[in-house]
């Protein structure tokens, strides 16, 4: 019987939405469009590919070098998480078009959405993503079910 | 430079707002007495801690939780601590996933000897966070 078992370091998920919150909240109280722009980049180009998912990369070679956190590994599935960043990033892209066109309400309504969720996430650990990423293998769409343990 | 101290102020009331409003609902599992609303639905021993896990097919973290969850179990129970473990199918338990305000799996909830909820844990829970939820119920109320 084989077993796929993966490790997800906490602390770098943390990093993540604390980043995703301070930026996106800077840029509502500035009034910057800029900044939940930059955040919605970060969020969909690290969804394509991990070397472009600039707050990691921050964390693994600023935070972690300079001890400002520690690795908290734990044993878990990247699949949701990777998810539920491709679900904020497509959120808050969203938000960013809505205050492009001139319609901060909507934008930054949407914004707000992405931050609140990520604080979920921050303090008390739920993954919304992850909860849809459930619900969407619940309901059986392809691609969102985990592999199978091959038994023997 | 000048900030928009009406934006500074819904942010706080937004972010915090909502964190207290967190807090609150997780706090208001915590201590509730459901022995006795869910007995017959719950496979509980009376007088030992027991955690309940809900867990589901397509949940792509549950397999990692239940290895979690084991490791718990046997850390505590090498050191002479007495659990129970009860798992829930949370697609097919509906009464108790809507009574017990599952909202994602894997959640796993800690009764303590008396049947309150000790803990409520949306999410995957690792296995140090675990530890110290099972310690702070069984080192207490021990006659």
């Amino acid at each position: 019987m084989e077993e796929t078992r993966s490790i997800v370091d906490y602390s770098a998920l943390r990093f993540n939405q604390a980043a995703i919150i301070a930026l996106v909240v800077a840029g509502f109280i500035l009034d910057v469009p800029l900044l939940p722009t930059i955040v919605a980049s970060v969020l969909l180009a690290g969804s394509i590919t991990p070397n472009l998912a600039l707050f990691k990369l921050t964390y693994k070679y600023v935070a972690l070098p300079l001890k400002l956190v520690r690795p908290d590994p734990v044993e878990d599935s990247p699949a949701p998480h990777a998810f539920a960043q491709l679900l904020g990033g497509i959120v808050l892209a969203s938000a960013v078009i809505f205050l492009r066109l001139g319609l901060p309400l909507a934008g930054w309504t949407l914004a707000w959405v992405v931050v609140l969720l990520a604080a979920a996430n921050l303090f008390f650990g739920f993954c919304a993503g992850c909860f849809v990423y459930f619900q969407l293998g619940k309901i059986g769409v392809p691609g969102f079910q985990p592999r199978r343990e091959l038994e023997g | 430079m000048n900030l928009p101290v009406d934006r500074v102020i819904w942010s706080v009331i937004l972010l915090a707002g909502f964190v207290a409003l967190g807090r609150t609902f997780v706090g208001g599992q915590k201590n509730r007495q459901i022995g006795k609303q869910f007995g017959k639905l719950l496979e509980v021993t009376s007088r030992t801690p027991t955690l309940l896990y809900f867990w589901s097919d397509g949940c792509a973290q549950c397999t990692p939780q239940e290895n979690q969850i084991q490791r718990a179990l046997g850390e505590v129970e090498a050191k002479g601590g007495q659990l129970s473990l009860v798992k829930y199918n949370a697609l097919q338990e509906t009464e108790l996933v809507r009574g017990l305000n599952i909202l994602t799996v894997p959640t796993t909830i800690l009764l303590d000897r008396e049947g309150n909820i000790a803990a409520w844990n949306p999410g995957l829970t690792a296995a140090g966070p675990l530890i110290a939820q099972m310690n702070g119920v069984l080192h207490t109320g021990v006659s």
